[in-house]
């Protein structure tokens, strides 16, 4: 009787000492340096995913302006001190449209903010406007 | 009779003058007294001014002042926009810092008797602080001579929207309570390893989130990261220039440029 329980009781030891034995393998071979990359961004649903974009460009024309004294003719110019890559509406693929008088107002709207459940959708001078 | 009437004649011109030049006194001297109080801003004149009271007191490369005068009022200003290159903003050597004021109401009186810039009130402000990688480096790398930590090794290079930061540093630089916690993971006498962050910003002070990190080999559980978090954060704060005064509660990587922004 009690020669089965030491038998259960070394077996669980020595299960939860395999368990860590396998994590502590995990975290060490995800350490090595072809692994210090930055994690993959999720693709949000279109809805959150438009409003993360617009942001993002939005931002990108605030900096662009910090360092210019003016705002970009158009989005092409924040390329590529500013984003990597100009995003595309998200679900459409289409570009969003971009207005500035370049010294004090600017605009980005989406083509059609009914695919997105707004009746409008821009931002302007840095604040969003979702109706 | 007749020398009565011309005497009297002349007293009345005399009077008549008297009263036109005292009409022309008061005139000439309320005009000036009115261009005294609110001078007509020349805008050349007055970014030139601007420029040299701030260069004063602030260090940088270059300063461009721009006024843009209201096209409805005139003589109001309708935005005022600073901008400084490669300023000294406390330990640090930022490449951009622009401030912009909408509808500024400038306290002329400072500006050109105290030679001090005073924006008595405005509309709106904004403000944007572009800081490079390189700059980063350079500001780590100083702080670490500070602390006569010579060896310490820290680059950061901009992936949108993370940070990433590459490490090397000696165990003796690193403090206590940080240590303990990464007690587990320490090999030798350094960590090694690498950091992908997101930063946010609450009235000048930054924060980190971090979403992964690698010390010597070992990728950290989220719960340690939480721990350290909780230690280091806030991790710095934004240093305001005096006549400026702004606060940053924005951060956003960008590719070439961590900006901050009001």
């Amino acid at each position: 009787m009690f020669r089965g329980k030491l038998k259960f009781l070394s077996g669980i030891i020595l299960l939860v000492i395999v368990v860590i034995a396998i994590y502590v393998y995990c975290l060490y071979r995800q350490g090595g340096t072809e692994f210090y990359t930055p994690p993959v961004e999720k693709t949000e649903a279109p809805q959150k995913q438009i409003i993360k974009d617009m942001t993002v460009l939005s931002s990108a024309v605030e900096a662009y302006y910090a360092k210019n004294l003016k705002y970009p003719e158009s989005l092409a110019e924040l390329k590529p001190e500013f984003v990597g890559k100009i995003p595309l509406e998200a679900g459409t693929e289409k570009s969003f449209i971009y207005q500035s008088d370049e010294t004090d107002r600017y605009r980005i709207t989406v083509t059609n903010a009914s695919r997105y459940g707004f009746k409008e959708l821009f931002i302007e001078n840095g604040k969003i406007i979702q109706k | 009779m007749k020398m009565e009437k011309s005497y009297k004649n002349k007293a009345i011109r005399l009077r008549f003058y008297y009263l036109l030049i005292s009409i022309g006194l008061i005139f000439a001297f309320a005009s000036y007294a009115s261009f005294t109080e609110t001078p007509r801003p020349d805008t050349g004149h007055l970014e030139n001014e601007i420029k040299q009271v701030l260069g004063r007191n602030i260090k940088c490369r270059k300063i461009i002042v721009q006024i843009m005068m209201s096209k409805e009022k005139p003589g109001e200003i309708k935005t005022l926009a600073v901008k400084f290159e490669s300023a000294v903003l406390g330990n640090m050597v930022v490449d951009y810092i622009t401030v912009v004021y909408e509808k500024p109401v400038i306290d002329f009186n400072q500006l050109t008797k105290a030679k001090k810039f005073k924006i008595l009130s405005s509309s709106n402000n904004k403000v944007g602080i572009l800081i490079s990688a390189q700059a980063i480096d350079n500001y780590i790398a100083a702080k670490a001579k500070q602390y006569r930590n010579n060896q310490a090794r820290v680059s950061v290079r901009f992936s949108p929207p993370y940070a990433e930061c590459f490490f090397d540093i000696p165990v003796s630089g690193i403090p206590p309570q940080t240590l303990k916690l990464l007690a587990g993971y320490v090999k030798g006498k350094k960590i090694e390893g690498y950091a992908a962050v997101q930063m946010s910003a609450k009235n000048n002070s930054l924060w980190v989130q971090s979403s992964k990190a690698i010390i010597n080999h070992f990728l950290i559980p989220g719960t340690v990261i939480q721990k350290l978090q909780n230690i280091l954060n806030p991790i710095d704060r934004v240093f305001v220039l005096t006549p400026l005064l702004y606060s940053i509660n924005h951060v956003s990587v960008q590719n070439n440029y961590l900006f901050l922004s009001n």
